[in-house]
């Protein structure tokens, strides 16, 4: 379902993806804009985002265990040694997820429940510890290690988002990676925290459609 | 085209340098002064000041060529050592593909991709990597970076060091690359040379041949026909027609078998037994005739012992063959004396058709037996490989022969038109 609305600053017309996702970069004004009971409201301004060279654009297509899905959004995260791009997912159940880019590879995310598996390692986590790097974390029957623990700023954001995405919003980000690809991330700020899990993955392992064409580089088929 | 990069000015000496990797890199090392600066935000910053030369490089920054027939862009370079043993690290990027790391030690090449999962190390010193195992049978090092140049993902600068301790499973090694907390895993793959087209510009065609070098064979064939000046076409006719045809079978039996392919390698003399692998050979149409013919410029006093064996991709089915190429002169109470030639070749008679990787073993000894092992020296070494139906010297003795009558005519011809006064020898 898409709905169509102008923009409350620039009257530009936007389309609502889903109702899951109410929250809007206006790609002409970089306006916030959040749609509730089928009005607008311009909540803050997204930075713009800084020129990059990732494959992926709004509206490029993939599919991952017999899953498509379609970018629509995206946050740019930074920390003190670099930043990266989450895209924002609308699989074709409709439900969302992330779709993390770092280092030239991606990890496709869902959010979890953080009470789905009861374990006391997740509590932990959401009680403010922070396990240092290379220690095993079991959670949801998955034996996972902390690979990656930083502190995040929000430095951008595009398209359709699950929520306000504004520069001052600062997290707490620990991944986890696994023996397969499973992998999981978790972020917390003062306000609460997720957990989301899924697959460590390469560029090639997602059947990406609608790339963004890169100056001096073949698009690949 | 303009390319895909973003352009900063180095806050050190006010180079221009590309970041081609935008988004991405974290660290650049100024390709001009070697000044250390941080991209990760618009404003550029001067992480250290450096007023060093410009690297020369093998594979220069922003070069693009393939690996394994994937594209790629040069972005960054390390050199690294272990205790003073030194080897290179080019940094690879294609946007559509990601990083790769593409490694040259002491001329053998290999091909690293980092690990998106962490290998199972619950029975060291063999680790798994999904259903690969890998086993450590050495200590871990001290990895230090000696110089640096381009741009990397992390924050990089001379005088890093990493632990480093390396699994080795069958052709491949697991590499384990610890500093402070963070671990990095990078499985690297052994590549030929002539697996790596390119990386000499900003441009690469993949469709330009990868070598320049004509194929001997062609070239021969192509001889009599070309050394044959235009004027005297009219006359050639006799023969002429058969000396088609007999080119036609020449170029038809040629792609009945194969494009004869050279290969080049280096041996160390009196450095024991080294193995070295080429391929594929692709040889169709039914069982042919194989030469293989090798040789080495400017040795003396030396013998090189080859054993060279066509193994089929497939079925892994070998045919053997051995080769001496040996050269020694000196001079005794007769004088000047020289035997042996820098060259040998084997001919095999009959190879089946099939895909083949060309494996050969070669020792280089010198003649008579050093004393220490002053003569360590690199040889190097080219075994060319040719086939087809019908070998090219039969064809040209049949050409050669074909020509005579003609030639005979056009002597007799032009002597009588007296165009041959004191010319004789044209």
């Amino acid at each position: 379902m898409m709905a169509a609305l102008a923009c409350p600053q620039c009257g530009n017309e936007l389309s609502y993806a889903s109702p899951a996702l109410p929250v809007k970069v206006c790609d002409r004004c970089h306006s916030l804009v959040l749609r509730k009971d089928q009005q607008l409201k311009r909540i803050g301004e997204a930075a713009v985002l800084p020129f990059d060279v990732s494959p992926v654009q709004i509206m490029t297509t993939g599919r991952w265990n017999g899953m498509g899905f379609t970018v629509l959004g995206r946050i740019r995260w930074g920390w003190e040694s670099g930043s990266w791009n989450e895209w924002l997912v609308l699989f074709d159940d409709n439900s969302w997820g992330w779709l993390g880019e770092a280092m030239g590879d991606f990890m496709l995310l869902r959010e979890q429940p953080l009470d789905l598996w009861g374990d006391s390692s997740l509590s932990k986590l959401v009680a403010g510890e922070s396990p240092p790097i290379g220690e095993r974390v079991d959670i949801g029957g998955v034996a996972y290690t902390v690979t990656d623990i930083k502190q995040a700023t929000i430095l951008a954001s595009e398209g359709d988002l699950p929520f306000k995405a504004t520069s001052e919003w600062t997290i707490d980000s620990i991944d986890f990676r696994s023996t397969t690809s499973a992998c999981a991330s978790f972020q917390r700020d003062a306000d609460g925290a997720s957990f989301y899990t899924g697959d460590a993955l390469s560029v090639g392992d997602l059947q990406l459609k609608s790339l963004r064409a890169i100056d001096g580089w073949k698009v690949p088929a | 085209m303009s390319e895909a990069a973003r352009a900063v000015t180095c806050p050190s000496c006010g180079g221009t340098v590309q970041v081609r990797a935008a988004g991405f890199s974290v660290t650049l090392v100024c390709e001009y002064c070697g000044s250390v600066l941080d991209v990760t935000n618009p404003d550029v910053a001067l992480i250290e000041r450096h007023n060093r030369a410009a690297a020369q490089l093998a594979m220069p920054l922003g070069s693009r060529g393939a690996v394994l027939g994937t594209e790629f862009q040069v972005v960054g370079f390390m050199r690294r050592s272990i205790n003073g043993e030194g080897w290179d690290e080019y940094l690879l990027f294609n946007p559509y593909v990601g990083y790769r790391w593409l490694v040259e030690e002491d001329g053998e090449w290999s091909f690293g991709t980092m690990l998106l999962s962490l290998p199972d190390t619950s029975s060291f010193p063999t680790v798994h990597v999904g259903a690969a195992a890998f086993r450590n049978e050495d200590q871990s090092y001290t990895a230090i970076v000696d110089s640096v140049v381009g741009e990397f993902y992390w924050r990089v600068k001379v005088g890093d060091a990493v632990e480093l301790i390396n699994f080795e499973g069958g052709a491949a090694t697991l590499s384990r690359e610890g500093v402070a907390d963070e671990v990095n895993w990078t499985v690297s793959k052994p590549l030929r040379r002539d697996q790596v087209q390119g990386f000499e510009g900003e441009t690469f065609d993949p469709k330009a041949p990868e070598s320049a070098a004509p194929a001997a064979f062609m070239a021969d064939a192509v001889e009599p026909e070309t050394s044959t000046g235009d004027s005297l076409w009219s006359i050639l006719k006799i023969g002429g027609a058969t000396a088609a045809f007999l080119i036609l079978i020449m170029v038809i039996s040629s792609f009945g078998g194969l494009r004869p392919q050279s290969f080049q390698y280096e041996v160390m003399r009196d450095g024991g037994a080294q193995s070295a692998s080429f391929g594929p050979l692709v040889f169709a149409g039914g069982r042919q005739k194989v030469e293989i013919k090798t040789e080495s410029s400017d040795f003396d006093n030396a013998w090189i012992d080859l054993d060279i064996s066509l193994v089929e991709r497939t079925t892994q089915a070998t045919i053997e063959a051995a080769s001496v190429v040996e050269k020694y002169s000196g001079t005794d109470s007769d004088g000047a004396w020289s035997e042996g030639s820098r060259q040998n070749s084997t001919k095999i008679a009959s190879v089946p058709s099939g895909t083949y990787d060309l494996v050969i073993e070669a020792s280089a000894k010198s003649w008579p037996a050093p004393v220490g092992l002053e003569n360590m020296v690199p040889m190097t070494l080219t075994t060319s490989v040719s086939s087809g139906g019908v070998f090219a010297s039969n064809l040209l003795l049949a050409l050669a022969l074909l020509a005579v009558p003609p030639i005979w005519m056009i002597y007799r011809r032009m002597k009588a038109a007296g165009m041959l006064e004191g010319d004789d020898d044209d």
